[in-house]
């Protein structure tokens, strides 16, 4: 059961800001009958005006009239008081700051609330502590927004060392805001303002909570509670440091239940039944069996790929999103994949793989992004110069397409077109590609290794064709630097994210994104697709992890639990779970069915950059800044961890925090001299590949 | 070696101090400066410019907070507020996605948004050729140019005359070819696919010849469009 303080002015705020903070500041001026002087007729014609503004726009004539009429407003009066209210939503939202109370109170309140946190039972303690921060942020901006500067810069100095470490790069910046001015300008005031900090709260917490605010008639705490907390409550036992401490982080509080509600299809996709043709006998070598059925090859295959035969209920179905159709070189390569998945090497805690490390000398520490494509035969690697290198990792040197006269005389019907149109005397281990303005942040190869998708501090994603090594598109529609860009694991779609705290779905063919993602409150900084092409996840510098579903662009799923920006992503092999490494240093496991925190890995020294699945989903791969590699028993990770048993009120009680629990599950940490390792890549045959550039 | 620093730099070094910085490399600083410098220079001259339009004596407190907040529309701008952003997002979202029509090839969109038309590279010449302007009457493909030097083109029927202007001379005048060809495209990736190129106008070049590179199909990628060597 769901209840939030806020019930009243929620309902009333649909649609309409200007009326809900017209409504906060009535309620607000009629709070403070103190000292209205010459404010008092403003306030009123500026609510006034906001009204009237309200039935304007909802063509609701004849009451603006009657209002006109009743209010006797001169018109002048009238004309100033709009002209101050078409200024900004800002003001508006701005004015529910507005109070005349004595400055001093504050800290007062302040403090008592703190007495009152630190005196209360240990059951509810840390569920009450929770509030402290927003309080003191909202209490701060209300100080200053009232021209109580002297009092609001002593209130920061005294308690901002109070707050969590996570909180200080956030206070850093409000601490910032010293004068009513600033906070117009503001990204973070913005946050603040328009959504509501959540908290979570058992109903018992909720009602101690409530007690002492109506005992002591501490009317400050209370009416910042009301107009910016959001309190998720639950039924249920209030929870412990532990599980506290476990979600809290995130910019804005934490993930209230209703948003982790959505059914998800986490399972994969099925997979397409591939006549075998004539062509792909003869590669075989089996000339014998004619026309046979996938069937007959399945033994061969992975006992994992039996099993996706059947229907998987979480599996999305293959008609939700549009897919382009499986061309022949698509079931070829299908082919080829599968026949390397069967001479893929068990991989488990007796087995550990082999660790192939590609480190880059003399780059001068401009090395900004590396990536290994899908069946790990190209590296390309990003540079601060605005450059693009691609790499062969394979003996086949890497060749441009031949010129159009020469390709008018090639035999279009020859079984090796693919091969004869490549011309050979430009056969190089590494092509260079120009065309970006800024750093080259981000790369992604596409499942078929033809394309290359590249973004930059420029705002562009370029598409590169690696037949003729040049650049096919620039998709232009972020208008600030793109942090990340993925190509799906299907092809055709592919996800940027970037400064402009969006995350966009494109499709090669269309020079404007299909969906746009808006939620996240700072920076997106990685993105990746989960393996069945329908749900996007972004992490973000707000310390949250959202899963977006690309059908419908809804965020099905907010993680918070980080303490610092989320700089990797990475999806299970079966699509369940979702691991993301921060710069806390730490790497969290998310059940993707309820949006829970399953694990807590620790070990890393330095951000984590980078995380990979083994191919057959038993090992676990996490590479840092710091430049070493762990890896994880995933298998038992997965298996030990009660996955149905979920507390009703919505968090896993049975975190696998326990210290000697941990230890176990890791399997290995290798270090490096002193090369930050900045990519990791499972091959078809669970080698793990790595790359990183050398810091002598 | 004692070396003063002097204040403004000093100024600097506080306002990192600060803001809570305490590692940088010395340059910081100079950087810092020079934009410091740059900026304030900016917002007093639209100070001033804003004092004169109000046909006041000196500049006044509020020019100065015209000036700045001027300037941080423009320089200083900030990604959208969350509030636009997720109304922009919800109407974009609110249509389904398109369906994915069979396409063999690489799926890209319509070319006008696609860097596939042909490169060209500008040549110079030694020797100066007369002014000359020749209408491009419609050709099959192995028609040349003519002055043009090697190149192939294909006229559209219904797309009107090409006319192809070679400014060159010994002077330095403002060369103003302008050649558009449109080219029928055939269906193998790699071909002469729309083929439209408007030389801006470049004053004071010196004299140089469009030179066109149709056999550029390859689309090898020129780092310098301008090859002035």
């Amino acid at each position: 059961m769901e209840y939030s303080m806020n019930q009243l002015p929620q309902a009333i705020n649909s649609d309409a800001k200007t009326q809900s903070s017209e409504n906060q500041n009535s309620e607000v001026a009629s709070d403070n009958s103190a000292g209205q002087t010459l404010d008092s007729e403003n306030v009123d014609s500026n609510t006034l005006a906001a009204v009237l503004q309200f039935l304007q726009k909802h063509n609701l004539k004849g009451t603006a009239e009657a209002l006109k009429k009743e209010a006797r407003l001169k018109e002048d009066q009238l004309r100033d008081a709009q002209a101050l209210q078409v200024d900004s939503e800002a003001t508006n939202l701005l004015s529910s700051y507005k109070s005349e109370g004595d400055p001093n109170a504050y800290e007062k309140a302040y403090l008592s609330y703190r007495r009152f946190v630190e005196s209360s039972l240990d059951v509810y303690k840390h569920e009450l502590s929770l509030v402290l921060y927003p309080l003191f942020v909202h209490m701060y901006l209300e100080m200053i927004y009232n021209n109580h500067e002297a009092e609001a810069s002593k209130f920061m100095e005294r308690f901002s060392i109070d707050q969590e470490d996570y909180y200080q790069e956030d206070l850093k910046k409000v601490s910032f805001i010293t004068k009513k001015e600033h906070m117009k300008g503001s990204d973070l005031m913005e946050n603040f303002k328009s959504s509501q900090f959540t908290v979570r709260m058992s109903r018992d917490t909720y009602s101690v909570l409530k007690r002492f605010l109506q005992d002591k008639n501490q009317s400050i705490v209370m009416n910042v509670i009301q107009e910016h907390l959001y309190v998720d409550m639950y039924e249920g036992v209030p929870r412990n440091k532990a599980q506290v401490e476990s979600t809290a982080g995130a910019m804005e509080g934490e993930a209230n239940r209703q948003v982790n509600k959505t059914k998800i299809y986490y399972g994969l996709l099925k997979e397409p039944d591939i006549q075998l043709s004539v062509v792909e006998e003869e590669e075989d070598g089996e000339p014998g069996e004619g026309g046979e059925k996938p069937k007959k090859k399945k033994p061969k295959k992975d006992p994992l790929l039996n099993k996706k035969a059947k229907s998987d209920p979480n599996a999305p179905p293959a008609s939700r999103l549009p897919l382009p159709d499986l061309r022949d070189i698509d079931k070829l390569e299908k082919v080829r994949a599968l026949r390397e998945a069967s001479k893929r090497v068990a991989l488990g805690p007796d087995s550990l793989p082999s660790i192939c490390f590609y480190t880059m000398l003399n780059c001068a520490e401009t090395v900004t992004c590396v990536e290994f494509c899908e069946d790990s035969s190209l590296l390309a690697a990003g540079f601060s110069d605005s450059i693009l290198k691609v790499w062969s990792l394979v003996p086949q040197k890497l060749r441009a397409m031949k010129p159009a006269e020469q390709l008018a005389d090639i035999d279009k019907e020859a079984e090796d077109v693919l091969v004869r149109m490549m011309d050979d005397k430009t056969g190089e281990t590494m092509k260079v590609l120009y065309g970006h303005c800024g750093p080259v942040y981000s790369a992604s190869f596409s499942h078929d290794r033809t394309l290359l998708l590249s973004s930059s501090e420029d705002a562009t994603i370029r598409l590169w064709s690696l037949q003729t090594w040049t650049c096919l598109v620039v998709y232009k529609g972020h208008i600030y630097p793109v942090w990340d860009v993925r190509f799906s694991p299907h092809g055709y779609y592919f996800s940027s994210v970037g400064h402009d705290r969006t995350a966009r779905l494109w499709a090669t063919d269309h020079h404007q994104p299909l969906r746009i993602f808006a939620g996240h409150y700072s920076d997106v900084d990685v993105v990746q697709f989960h393996p069945n092409s329908n749900y996007v996840a972004t992490g973000s510098s707000d310390r949250s992890v959202r899963l977006w579903d690309c059908v419908s662009g809804n965020c099905v799923r907010l993680m918070t639990g980080h303490k610092g920006t989320v700089s990797a992503l990475c999806f299970s092999t079966d699509g369940r779970f979702l691991a993301s490494g921060g710069a806390d240093q730490k790497v969290l496991l998310w059940d993707l069915a309820h949006g829970h925190l399953l694990a807590d890995l620790p070990g890393h020294t330095m951000t984590i950059s980078s995380l990979a699945f083994s191919r057959d989903g038993t090992v676990f791969a996490t590479a840092s800044l710091d430049g070493s590699i762990q890896l994880w028993d995933f298998f038992r990770m997965t298996d030990e961890s009660s996955l149905e048993d979920v507390n009703i009120s919505g968090h896993n009680p049975d975190l696998l925090k326990r210290s000697n629990v941990i230890e176990s599950l890791r399997l290995a940490r290798y270090p490096t001299k002193a090369t930050p390792v900045m990519s990791l890549h499972f091959t078809r045959r669970n080698l793990l590949l790595a790359a990183g550039m050398f810091e002598g | 070696m004692s070396t003063k620093i002097p204040r403004d730099a000093q100024v600097i070094q506080a306002i990192l101090k600060d803001m809570g910085i305490i590692e940088y490399e010395p340059r910081v600083i100079n950087q810092l400066l020079e934009f410091i410098y740059r900026y304030v220079t900016t917002v007093l001259d639209d100070a001033k410019a804003y004092a004169n339009h109000a046909k006041k004596k000196g500049i006044d407190l509020d020019d100065v907070k015209l000036a700045v907040s001027m300037q941080m529309e423009q320089s200083f701008t900030s990604p959208p507020p969350r509030e636009i952003l997720m109304e922009v997002a919800r109407s974009k979202n609110s249509i389904p996605l398109p369906s994915v029509k069979p396409h063999c090839g690489i799926r890209l969109p319509p070319d006008c948004h696609c860097l596939a038309a042909c490169n060209y590279k500008l040549k110079t010449i030694k020797k100066t050729l007369p002014k000359s302007s020749m209408a491009l009457s419609g050709s099959t493909q192995g028609s040349r140019m003519g002055m043009l030097g090697a190149g192939r083109a294909v006229h559209r029927p219904n797309s009107p005359a090409v006319r192809v202007t070679t400014i060159n001379s010994g002077t330095p005048s403002t060369p103003r070819p302008l050649v558009k060809i449109n080219a029928g495209s055939t269906s193998a990736p790699a071909n002469v696919p729309k083929i439209q190129i408007a030389f801006p106008a470049q004053p004071n070049q010196p004299a140089e010849k469009m030179d066109m590179d149709a056999r550029g199909v390859k689309r090898e990628r020129e780092d310098d469009d301008y090859d002035a060597a």
